[in-house]
């Protein structure tokens, strides 16, 4: 195993993080959440990240994109989560494209996947249905005269919106939805819009075929993209407490010299390394060994919802009052923590796929 | 680049190892110290010891990577434990550290072919977690060090050639400046060990008293008065060596803990089986969290490691016992010191449901495991360690 970053990828990260804290601070985020333009401010965001051939990453060369894997958007991926970006990264950049590379024709492809990379085109995915759970076999086998799909990322500003639809038996296809109805179906996580997506069955315009572990495994590496953006942003509410434990004072010293307030900070890196672990190794898996992608992508996703729920409670808890307010971003990173933690299988369906795949159940 | 795989090097590297285990893993019983030593001796003379440690001192001048390759194949074989794991743990690495050129040409090759067995005497009966507040004298007196004094929670020490030993030799001076560390013989006169029954029944520590006990300047390593920051250059060292091999354990515990649910008649319940999976992501964490945080462990994020290690393990071991059901604390009167009492855990026979001794290894393993967050720093020190000197929040 070899999990230490190489120059570009540490490049990567530093001028990543360097770019976020310019043009993203919570001031930008604030305005995001808060003004009339407010999608204005996501849109210059995006644009901005698209010069820097964000969306593209992991799209192939032979499609003008980056050609990079799994490991390197995870690195980007903890900066991005670190800075509590909106979803589109996530919807277009790797669900998106993933989807594509899976399961559309080299012709669809080539037709979209340029564009996506570009970021010219802003694309998402909707999988699940009403009823499906986090189980694309539950999907319904036949589409009927509408399809309706749920928790759609970035819906509302997305310029092509992609179903991935059961077929029937292990059949699956990725369609494009035309005429789609977008409703907004809010979340906890203000930071990110999710949508509910109709689209009547004579509108879909497939664009290739798959299988049900195909869609998995599109889901999968979305699940490993979550939970590097979990980790990254758990890292941040880490570095946050620190700060202020070391600033605030009570009983004439810092509250950092308290032990209760000491332990719970040690706790919160505990988890934070293991989640970072668990985050590198289901990368590495996706990008060399996607045989066993299922059961790594689990390690990731149940480590990193139990380690940003928990360092998201913690870091609420050692601000004190203050941590309990609107103004401070705590709060914003627990919404995002325990959105996540209910976004491509929660902790215990992780934890049931990989006693299932032990042969324990 | 490749993550995960091994390269051509590693690969053949591996082979080798994995051929040699399956040849020569034996099945001893824990208590067997003979078959023990001449285990270990065996691993030396084929090479697979002391991997990192220089080729002078009869270690093999490995990187990290091999130590790891080691540590899962060790873990695949289920090989016995290492008798001389204080020396080749902790006295050798920080030997290593801080030893001088005579003492590293003396001592080393002798921890690793186990024909000298260390431990460790740093803890007594009034300096444990503050063990700055240590008493054992070392008073000057010529050419030695006469010691008088006494240490505790000494593992090993009934079976120990050698000490590696902290006392005080200035007591004018604050509790940090006036400590120094030896090596001393243990069969030295005035020396005496008496065993400590610990919950398990086995007297894995012991007492060791030291009553004018004549030691040679010779043995101090580093200056006089310099002891203190020895000492925690063997912490680090040992927390660090601890996390590693520890996880190698881990890896056992839980193939050990898989292949006893799968034979089971009954299948687990689901929350049961989900307690597994969840030992199972936890485990594998922390194993490849070891790997990847190798070259930051001898500083004090080996402290990470360690609580996390501590509290895995114990919890490892809850599951394992629960499994068994209402047989769970039967068959052992919580006593587990007689020779063959937990013999079958190594060698790669794996035990089976029926077997007696198979309850009471995962009886004494969950009782063994309350001593993880105490031994070589408690989790609460560690903590602290990790929130002051890791994340540096002020001490006061
Ligand atoms: C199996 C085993 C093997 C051992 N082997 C060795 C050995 O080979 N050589 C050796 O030198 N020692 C050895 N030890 C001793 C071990 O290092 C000590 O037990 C340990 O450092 C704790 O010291 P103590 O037992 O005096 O407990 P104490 O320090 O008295 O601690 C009692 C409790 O108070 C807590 N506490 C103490 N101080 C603080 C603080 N500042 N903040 C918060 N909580 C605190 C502790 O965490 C603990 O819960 C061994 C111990 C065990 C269990």
């Amino acid at each position: 195993m070899d999990f230490s970053l190489n120059e570009e990828q540490v490049l990567l990260r530093d001028s990543a993080r360097e770019f976020l804290g310019e043009e993203w601070p919570s001031a930008e985020l604030r305005r995001m959440l808060d003004a009339a333009d407010g999608a204005a401010a996501a849109q210059a965001l995006w644009s901005k990240m698209s010069d820097l051939g964000w969306p593209g990453l992991l799209v192939s060369e032979d499609y003008d994109g980056l050609g990079l894997g799994m490991f390197d958007l995870a690195v980007l991926m903890e900066e991005t989560g670190a800075a509590l970006i909106p979803g589109t990264l996530h919807a277009s950049g790797l669900l998106a494209v993933s989807a594509l590379e899976a399961m559309a024709t080299q012709e669809s492809c080539q037709k979209y996947l340029p564009d996506i990379a570009e970021g010219k085109l802003k694309a998402t995915v909707g999988i699940y249905e009403p009823g499906s759970g986090w189980t694309p076999m539950m999907l319904a086998p036949d589409a009927g005269e509408v399809v309706t799909k749920r928790y759609v990322p970035d819906g509302a500003s997305a310029d092509l919106i992609l179903f991935v639809n059961r077929t029937g038996g292990n059949g699956a296809q990725i369609a494009i939805a035309h005429e789609a109805q977008v409703e907004d179906i809010y979340s906890m996580d203000v930071t990110r819009s999710l949508s509910q997506v109709t689209c009547s069955a004579d509108k879909l315009e497939v664009l290739g075929e798959g299988t049900i572990a195909d869609v998995q495994a599109v889901i999968d590496r979305a699940a490993i993209g979550l939970s590097a953006e979990l980790i990254g942003s758990s890292a941040r509410v880490l570095d946050m407490t620190v700060e202020y434990v070391k600033s605030r004072k009570q009983f004439g010293r810092a509250v950092g010299t308290f032990q209760a307030v000491q332990h719970k900070a040690a706790d919160m890196l505990i988890g934070i390394e293991k989640g970072r672990t668990g985050v590198y190794y289901a990368a590495a898996v996706a990008d060399e060994r996607p045989d066993d992608l299922a059961r790594a992508a689990s390690v990731a996703k149940a480590t990193a919802n139990q380690t940003a729920v928990s360092v998201g409670e913690l870091g609420i808890q050692l601000h004190g009052g203050l941590g309990f307010t609107w103004e401070q971003d705590l709060h914003l990173y627990l919404k995002r923590a325990k959105a996540a933690e209910f976004t491509y299988g929660d902790t215990k369906w992780h934890l049931d796929r990989i006693a299932h795949g032990l042969g324990l159940s | 680049m490749t993550r995960l795989q091994d390269t051509p090097a590693e690969a053949a590297f591996r082979d080798r190892l994995r051929t040699w285990l399956e040849a020569n893993t034996p099945k001893i019983g824990k208590h067997d110290v003979a078959a023990l030593k001449a285990w270990q001796r065996k691993l030396h003379e084929a090479g697979w010891l002391g991997l990192t440690w220089p080729a002078e001192y009869g270690g093999q001048g490995l990187g990290f990577r091999e130590q790891a390759i080691f540590n899962e194949e060790a873990a695949r074989a289920r090989i016995p434990p290492n008798i001389n794991n204080i020396g080749l743990m902790i006295a050798g690495p920080a030997l290593i550290a801080v030893g001088s050129e005579a003492h590293k040409k003396r001592y080393l090759p002798k921890i690793l072919s186990a024909e000298e067995i260390w431990c460790q005497g740093f803890s007594e009966p009034n300096a444990g977690s503050d063990l700055a507040a240590l008493q054992t004298r070392a008073v000057d007196d010529g050419d030695d060090y006469v010691i008088t004094g006494q240490k505790i929670w000494t593992s090993n020490s009934l079976i120990a050639d050698y000490i590696w030993l902290l006392v005080r030799t200035d007591p004018n001076a604050p509790r940090h400046k006036g400590i120094t560390a030896l090596v001393v013989d243990m069969k030295s006169p005035g020396v005496t060990v008496k065993p400590l029954r610990q919950i398990t029944g086995e007297a894995e520590f012991g007492e060791v008293f030291f009553d004018e006990v004549r030691v040679p300047k010779a043995n101090r390593v580093g200056a006089e008065n310099d002891g203190w920051i020895i000492g925690m250059k063997t912490f680090t060292r040992e927390r660090a060596n601890l996390s590693v091999a520890l996880s190698v354990r881990l890896q056992q515990q839980f193939d050990r803990l898989l292949d006893s649910v799968r034979n089971r008649d009954v299948p687990l319940d689901p929350q049961q089986a989900r307690e597994v999976a969840q030992a199972y992501v936890d485990s594998q964490c922390l194993t490849l969290t070891c790997e990847r945080m190798a070259d930051r462990l001898f500083g004090f994020e080996s402290s990470v490691v360690k609580v996390a290690w501590a509290e895995m393990n114990q919890r490892l071991q809850r599951i394992g016992l629960s499994t068994l059901g209402p047989d769970a604390p039967l068959l052992s009167a919580g006593a587990f010191d007689q020779v063959g009492d937990t013999t079958a855990t190594f060698g790669t026979e794996a035990l089976s449901e029926g077997d007696e001794s198979y309850a009471k290894s995962w009886q004494f393993g969950y009782l063994r495991a309350r001593a993880n967050s105490i031994e070589g720093g408690t989790s609460e020190i560690l903590r602290s360690v990790i929130a002051e000197r890791v994340l540096g929040l002020p001490r006061k």
